[in-house]
């Protein structure tokens, strides 16, 4: 719509920034314009490293002081040239008509002013309102937002409420001045998956209220895809693609995006049937990219000597579409590359790790907390089980206790039909060697002052018991060519290494004997996208060499259902659900599982499924609910039986248990599969009473 | 947890600290060796005159008996009879002890009045010449040694420039005693002259004490709010627009404060101890002397005394500083 220039609400404009470091210049943003219409949402996706929230801290005026604009406009409501902006002019600009909401409320908010104080600051300073009258305009905006109980919460401080409440109390500190312009940092990374949900319904609404146009940052392309009607793709300071949300994402025309989009789990992939698709080599360094050439050059399959020579200028593909690659036209045509699956694991394998009655309670003065009550089940050899859920619902704690790092309160943990000591210093040493434990920010468990080949030294000596030099190092490069590090990379210390290479060095060191299970804790979750199916790649062909069980702990359920043979779901330590991987993600499935499944962000139409939505936030394990302990939030709620009695194990055909009152029978007839789109409310007035 | 409920827990607390300092410093002062009976007998007293002496001071008994006899005064509120000035400990210490306190307290006092808002604008300024000036202040204060300073103001002050006392705590009669600090007793009973002088001859003791814990106090305000200017609610604070005064009073001053109060609180402490070096050089009549006096003539129960009474001091001031804690983080008050 050419009309439409009229109507923008920011307009970016060939902006170039730099980084000074250490008497260098590093250009992290290169020639980037893009514009947002009133009311519109814009998503900019990119992976860790490509300039994204550099391009939003420039657009809030708020970049590092090392940082230095060398080009461009930024040009908000068609008058203002920000970079030209007197500080007295941003001031009353920030946070009247344009505002920000940033990844990470936790930190966002201020831990020693209450909620309530720093939303109406806002009204004060901008509106001019008196501490009384700013304090109701709060409230209000607190209902606005959906925050159950404001004039109880407005007393609060940050650390009393939930992750989903701190970002509502951000929104409504965005929002209460009504801005043009609000710009989502990343806002519901690091939420559990129904928080996110419940954060992202809560934005679609409020875009809908509001009118407010919206620049959407973020590394999810899932999220980006359900919220955003146009998006941008940086790679390495470029905008490399630009369009249409569902168009892009269905049919991109640059390799970069096609590659992301290969490289993200889909539904209907599985380790025995697809090898996900990472892309080749990495990221250049920051500031590194050739300005003269093609950025992606280096890592593309069509890459020839034009795209070394120059910059690919923006070509426009079809209406409101452009992107910066000479081969466009042939990017439909690239194919996967498809280098075979890794094996499925034979059914029926003994059993190797047998949860019997687990319990770990924490007990302080006049309280105790069960985080994991009552959980059994057992890891087959050469099996993956998943295990999900929500912060809180104790699936941490279950691996501690496995691999003895807690001890539990009650309970047997056997392996190989041997009961283990629950303390890890009383387990025989060949049985510690067993079970190893690759661990979430491979950044903090990795010795920053050793070199990788002393870290995977010293778990050689300890796990395989090899004593002599020759031996161990060629054990060292074994084990370092089976993750695919390079030899080089063996002599340099963890900070040299990306985070990426990283996870491989602790992925190496898990395997530095011959484990038959390995605890993965959310081994991907601090990784980019690209990275991350490199890494599961890795698992999944290491799983097949070396015939290992995988307890995979992960939040992503995407990821879960790529990798697990069974999955299991806990919620407020007890599992739920628990079965093959195929039918707990088919109903009929648990009411939670439903409700998890239901808030996974899906790229493309056909994977959403009914939005479930939960009500309140998950109970404290101190003092768990009567019956079900999924009663107070369950939309499929029966009645008094819930509350008042423990619901029984249910079976269906595909020998998948869970937990719940309702016949799978019934509940295969609620439950619709993936591809339905249907939004089931929590009961109002109904489910008050029950809490 | 609630504020009464701390100051519950840390008075039971109490009792055990008092109950441990004074074994500790029981058993110390009896293992050093010396004789105090035959110190005050006197070199050439009769071997009769100083076992008669010894009898009289309950030194013949076992230690232990002697330990439970001085634990059962003490829960009387009674620390014995100093074997230097022939007088209860207790009146003693009520008559050098506000003296100690007053002079302390000033000089925390003009530390953090100076020291914090120096620290912010060190902070805010970072590396412009105001930072360089505080930090060059504070790199001075921490490394001059309190004696040299305090002859140093009294040859300036008083002996060129002559416009504060140089010794003592007050010209003229002491206002009446209500707390033996002699500005809250002029203060309350509205003797101003009294008040004028107890303040002039305070002064440049305060500086002097004051002045290395002046320089502790800039840069710890100053290195922790660069830390909280960098913190994201920092960040939002800024993208609501909100001013630069707003922005360093309200919402970064607040957090900056909470690390410093513990470290203020240690201080004090520190303050206790270190005066008797500045009330030698000023002549102040506080517990300095006094303790110097008592060690040297192994005056048993006025070391007693003075350890009892001093590391009670610190205590309340650690709940004081717990309390702060708890009224500037929200977080501390719930934890508890």
């Amino acid at each position: 719509m050419s009309g439409a220039a009229t109507d923008l609400a920011l307009e970016v404009d060939g902006l170039i920034i730099s980084y000074r470091r250490r008497g260098q210049t590093l250009r992290v943003v290169s020639d980037v314009s893009l514009e947002i219409r009133r009311g519109e949402a814009y998503g900019l996706v990119g992976e860790s490293g490509c300039g994204k929230t550099t391009v939003a801290m420039a657009i809030m005026r708020y970049l590092p002081e090392n940082a230095v604009v060398e080009a461009g406009r930024i040009v908000f409501a068609q008058s203002e040239d920000l970079l030209r902006a007197s500080p007295a002019k941003l001031r009353a600009l920030r946070g009247d008509r344009m505002a920000m909401v940033y990844q990470d409320p936790g930190s966002a908010l201020n831990p020693s002013l209450t909620v309530g104080r720093q939303v109406a600051e806002v009204y004060e300073y901008h509106r001019g309102l008196s501490r009384r009258d700013a304090r109701e305009a709060a409230q209000k905006m607190l209902r606005q937002v959906q925050i159950s109980d404001p004039d109880r919460v407005v007393r609060r401080y940050p650390h009393e409420l939930s992750g989903g409440q701190q970002q509502r109390i951000m929104f409504a500190m965005a929002l209460a001045t009504d801005p043009d312009l609000l710009v989502l940092d990343e806002p519901t990374t690091g939420l559990d998956a129904t928080v996110e949900a419940e954060v992202l319904d809560l934005v679609a609404q409020l875009r809908a209220e509001f009118k407010t146009a919206i620049l959407f940052i973020s590394h999810n392309l899932g999220i980006v895809a359900r919220l955003c009607e146009r998006v941008g793709v940086l790679y390495a300071g470029r905008l490399i693609e630009e369009g249409p949300a569902q168009e892009l994402f269905a049919d991109p025309r640059h390799p970069y995006t096609l590659a992301l989009l290969r490289c993200v789990p889909r539904l209907g992939m599985r380790k025995d049937s697809h090898r996900l698709d990472p892309i080749p080599g990495s990221l250049p360094p920051l500031g590194t990219a050739a300005i003269n050439a093609c950025v992606y050059a280096p890592r593309c399959p069509l890459a020839r000597e034009r795209c070394r020579a120059e910059p690919p200028p923006p070509y426009a593909v079809a209406a409101q579409r452009s992107t910066r690659c000479f081969f466009h036209e042939e990017v439909p045509a690239i194919a996967p590359s498809d280098r075979g699956a890794a094996q499925a694991v034979e059914a029926n394998q003994p059993v190797l790790l047998e949860i019997e009655h687990l319990v770990k309670t924490y007990r302080s003065t006049g309280t105790a907390a069960t985080v994991v009550a009552d959980v059994s089940f057992a890891v087959r050899r050469g099996e993956v089980l998943g295990l999900v859920g929500e912060s809180g619902s104790g699936k941490s704690s279950l691996a501690k206790c496995i691999v003895g790092l807690i001890e539990p309160t009650a309970g047997r943990i056997a392996l190989d039909g041997a009961t283990l000591s629950h303390a890890a210093a009383g387990r025989d040493p060949a049985l510690r060697r067993e079970l190893q434990m690759v661990f979430q920010n491979p950044d903090t468990a990795l010795n920053p002052s050793h070199t990788v080949r002393h870290i995977l030294g010293g778990a050689v000596r300890l796990l395989s018991g090899l004593r002599e030099k020759a031996k161990v190092e060629r054990r060292i490069a074994h084990l370092a060519a089976s993750v695919r590090l390079r030899p080089q990379h063996l002599d340099l210390r963890p900070g040299a290494l990306s985070g990426g290479l990283k996870q491989r060095v602790a992925i190496a060191r898990a395997f530095a004997g011959a484990p038959r299970l390995v605890l993965c804790d959310e081994p991907t979750s601090a990784l980019d996208v690209s990275v991350q199916a490199a890494i599961l790649n890795l698992l999944a062909e290491l799983q097949a060499s070396q015939s290992v069980a995988y307890l995979f702990i992960s939040h992503d359920l995407g990821v879960v259902r790529y990798l697990a043979d069974r999955i299991a779901v806990m919620y407020l330590g007890e599992i739920v659900d628990i079965g093959p991987a195929a039918s707990v993600f088919n109903p009929p499935h648990h009411p939670y599982t439903e409700a998890l499944l239901s808030a996974m962000p899906a790229i493309s139409e056909g994977e959403r499924r009914a939005r479930i939505k939960l009500h309140g936030t998950i109970p404290s394990p101190s003092n768990p609910p009567s019956g079900c302990r999924f009663h107070t939030r369950c939309p499929r709620y029966l009645g008094d039986i819930c509350r008042d009695q423990v619901p029984p194990w249910q079976r269906d055909a595909a020998g998948h248990l869970y937990h719940c009152h309702i016949a799978p029978s019934d509940l295969a007839r609620l439950q619709p599969a993936a591809g339905k789109q249907r939004t089931v409310e929590p009961r109002g007035a109904e489910s008050k009473e029950r809490s | 947890m609630s504020f009464a409920n701390v100051v519950r827990r840390r008075l039971i607390l109490l009792v055990f600290v008092v109950f441990g300092v004074s074994l500790v410093t029981f058993a110390i002062s009896h293992m050093i060796p010396g004789d105090p009976a035959r110190m005050m007998a006197g070199e050439r007293a009769s071997n009769e005159v100083v076992a008669h002496m010894r009898a009289v001071l309950g030194l013949d008994k076992p230690l232990a008996v002697q330990y439970l006899a001085y634990l059962r005064h003490l829960a009387q509120g009674d620390l014995g009879i100093s074997i230097l000035t022939q007088r209860p400990v207790l009146d003693d210490l009520v008559l050098f002890f506000p003296a100690t306190i007053e002079l302390a307290v000033a000089a925390l006092l003009f530390a953090i009045l100076l020291g914090v808002p120096l620290g912010v604008l060190s902070a805010i300024a970072k590396d412009r010449a105001v930072d360089q000036v505080t930090r060059t202040l504070s790199v001075t204060g921490i490394s001059t040694p309190a004696f040299w300073l305090g002859l140093l103001l009294i040859y300036l002050f008083y002996g060129r420039l002559g416009i504060f006392p140089g010794s003592g705590r007050i010209d003229g009669p002491p206002p009446l005693h209500l707390t033996g600090f002699y500005t809250l007793d002029a203060a309350l009973t509205g003797n101003w002259p009294a008040l004028a002088s107890a303040l002039a001859h305070l002064f440049l003791p305060a500086l002097t004490l004051g002045f290395v814990h002046l320089g502790i106090v800039t840069r710890q305000i100053r290195s922790a709010m660069l830390e909280v200017l960098q913190e994201d609610y920092v960040r939002t604070a800024k993208a609501s627009g909100l001013s630069r005064a707003q922005i360093v009073l309200d919402h970064a001053l607040r957090n900056a404060l909470i690390p410093s109060v513990t470290m203020i609180g240690l201080a004090f402490g520190d303050l206790l101890y270190g005066a008797v070096l500045t009330e030698t050089v000023f002549a102040w009549p506080g517990m300095g002397n006094y303790v110097v006096q008592s060690i040297a003539a192994l005056d048993f129960p006025a070391i007693m005394g003075f350890t009892v009474v001093a590391s009670t001091a610190y205590v309340l001031v650690n709940l004081a500083v717990d309390l702060t804690y708890m009224f500037l983080d929200p977080q501390i008050r719930a934890v508890g």
